[in-house]
């Protein structure tokens, strides 16, 4: 990732972190229309970057299928951010945002599955101290997501749906941790690419994102207004931006891939 | 050697691409499509993977 990438982020995050300590709003500060920024650009990034594609390539399939998550879940955002701030009396759970949350689980998989099948991962050419290294950051995790937020997430009191969206979300989250160490295999073999850079990006999203979710987690699935919170949100709005800028550097890399030779075709 | 060129092309930076090179690629010797695969897969999927992806386009020039 570019130095002035991180900047941005850095900077972003600093001016988020000062709007959530100045403008905390009952009941979570997620309510900010600031944190809608990062998700939504997310997908709209994403869905330009497929489109250059075009959607019938191998790695075409894959950057369109990992976008329809982005999408999915920039939806739920904004279907969050709506029932929350504009009809907060149809805000129940579980609600068409979570189905939206649930929908791009499965979308990130077989994206991140033909990203695989497309680089051709050797499994047995892989560096050893780094597969140690993910493995055991990866099984950490794996803990802390399968009792936090699967076995504890659920509620015998509840009704079937609750339950199923909150463990499924769970579940959702172990998915997620496979599916970052897939994404660090195939970055593997990009060794020294652009298409490195990407991947890593996207592993490095999907873990801030896992790690916010443990905090949401850890903290008993209850809002209040502390630095705790604010810190999660940044998590998730750190996620959200480096899967936008994790596309954004392909979308820029191909386009001046693609205007470099129409400018050796214009010379010819 | 065109047909396998722009399928690699494909593969990696999509349809759009491609055809544009279709059309770079029209006239041009074996060398000149081999220097500019190599040119933008080396920058995209790094010098090993280009490496062995450009060996199959050779590959299948020689069958």
């Amino acid at each position: 990732m570019k130095i002035r990438t991180i900047l941005f982020l850095a900077i972003f995050l600093a001016i988020s972190a000062a709007y959530f300590l100045l403008f905390p709003k009952e009941p979570f500060v997620a309510d900010g229309a600031l944190y809608l920024i990062a998700p939504v650009a997310a997908a709209l990034i994403a869905l330009y970057t497929s489109r250059i594609y075009r959607f019938n390539s191998a790695n075409g399939r894959a950057m369109l299928l990992i976008s329809g998550g982005l999408v999915c879940w920039g939806i739920a955002e904004i279907i969050t951010y709506v029932l929350n701030n504009v009809i907060p009396d149809a805000n129940t759970f579980p609600s068409l945002a979570n189905a939206f949350i649930l929908l791009a689980f499965p979308l990130f998989g077989a994206g991140i599955y033909q990203g695989f099948i497309t680089a051709g991962v050797k499994l047995k050419q892989v560096n050893k101290s780094l597969l140690a290294a993910v493995l055991s950051v990866s099984l950490i995790l794996t803990v802390l997501v399968a009792y936090f937020g699967v076995y504890l997430a659920y509620d015998p009191s509840a009704d079937l749906l609750s339950n199923i969206v909150t463990v499924g979300t769970g579940i959702g989250d172990l998915v997620l941790i496979i599916l970052s160490l897939v994404a660090i295999l195939v970055a593997g073999e990009y060794k020294g690419g652009k298409l490195a850079s990407f991947w890593k990006t996207m592993a490095s999203g999907f873990f801030l994102f896992l790690i916010a979710d443990i905090m949401f987690a850890l903290h008993g699935n209850q809002y209040t207004e502390d630095m705790y919170e604010i810190f999660m949100e940044l998590g998730w709005i750190a996620a959200y931006m480096l899967l936008a800028f994790g596309m954004l550097e392909n979308y820029v890399h191909l386009s001046a891939v693609q205007k470099n030779i129409k400018l050796k075709l214009s010379q010819k | 050697m065109h047909k396998a060129a722009l399928d690699l092309i494909s593969k990696y930076f999509g349809q759009s691409t491609a055809e544009v090179y279709a059309e770079f690629f029209t006239g041009e010797p074996d060398s000149v499509i081999i220097t500019s695969i190599n040119e933008i897969m080396v920058d995209y999927v790094g010098k090993e993977k280009a490496n062995d992806e450009i060996k199959k386009v050779m590959e299948h020039l020689a069958l």
